[in-house]
């Protein structure tokens, strides 16, 4: 979108914003804040399904495709959901530019190394079984 | 789980998780519009927590008695 002096100020505006994205991280905020509410659920009922068994059966209830598909979905969902929560308390407390932008940065690495490590580990118990 | 302070950290957790899905649930709720009145604010504010409280002892619960948390 062309944004110069010629714009008006509702062309400026629209589409960007502090995260200069616009609507979509909102959105994307909300979609998994819905998903993450079935998963989340579902979740708690593994963990608790999980408690006092050996490790054997918790790398085969892990391990079966259901299960390990649904906490795949959560994994997705929850850091989506936890990197877009943290990068608006980022964008609304830190107003240095530039320590700002190392924040940001951050804090998506650190989101995307946590979903990878996750799922990494959860697909690890799936094939090796 | 054989550790105390494991035991305790992780119902921490599950008491910040049901209160994080609830009061998440109570802003999916404004977003709609609904439940910004003065006296509906002040009861979903004590709702979310009790209801946290609530759903944190019921898991717990669960896991001792159902689900081998003794083990």
């Amino acid at each position: 979108m062309a944004v110069g002096k010629m714009s008006t100020p509702l062309a400026r505006v629209r589409g960007l914003g502090a995260a200069r994205s616009g609507t979509q991280q909102f959105w994307r905020q909300r979609l998994t804040a819905v998903s993450n509410v079935p998963l989340v659920i579902a979740f708690v009922f593994i963990v608790v399904a999980l408690l006092g068994r050996n490790h054997a059966a918790v790398v085969q209830i892990l391990g079966s495709p259901l299960v390990a598909v649904i906490l795949l979905l959560f994994i997705l969902s929850i850091t989506t959901h936890m990197r877009i929560g943290m990068q608006v308390i980022i964008e609304d407390y830190v107003h240095d530019e530039g320590v700002k932008l190392i924040l940001l940065m951050g804090n998506t690495f650190f989101a995307v190394a946590v979903g990878l490590a996750c799922a990494f580990a959860l697909l690890m118990l799936s094939f090796k079984v | 789980m054989s550790s105390l302070v494991g035991r305790v950290i992780l119902f921490g957790y599950t008491w910040t998780l049901m209160h994080h899905m609830l009061g998440g649930i109570r802003h999916l709720m404004w977003d709609t519009g609904h439940g910004f009145g003065s006296v509906e604010r002040e009861w979903l504010a004590i709702a979310t927590l009790v209801g946290s409280i609530s759903l944190t002892l019921i898991i717990w619960v669960l896991g001792y008695l159902f689900a081998g948390g003794w083990r």
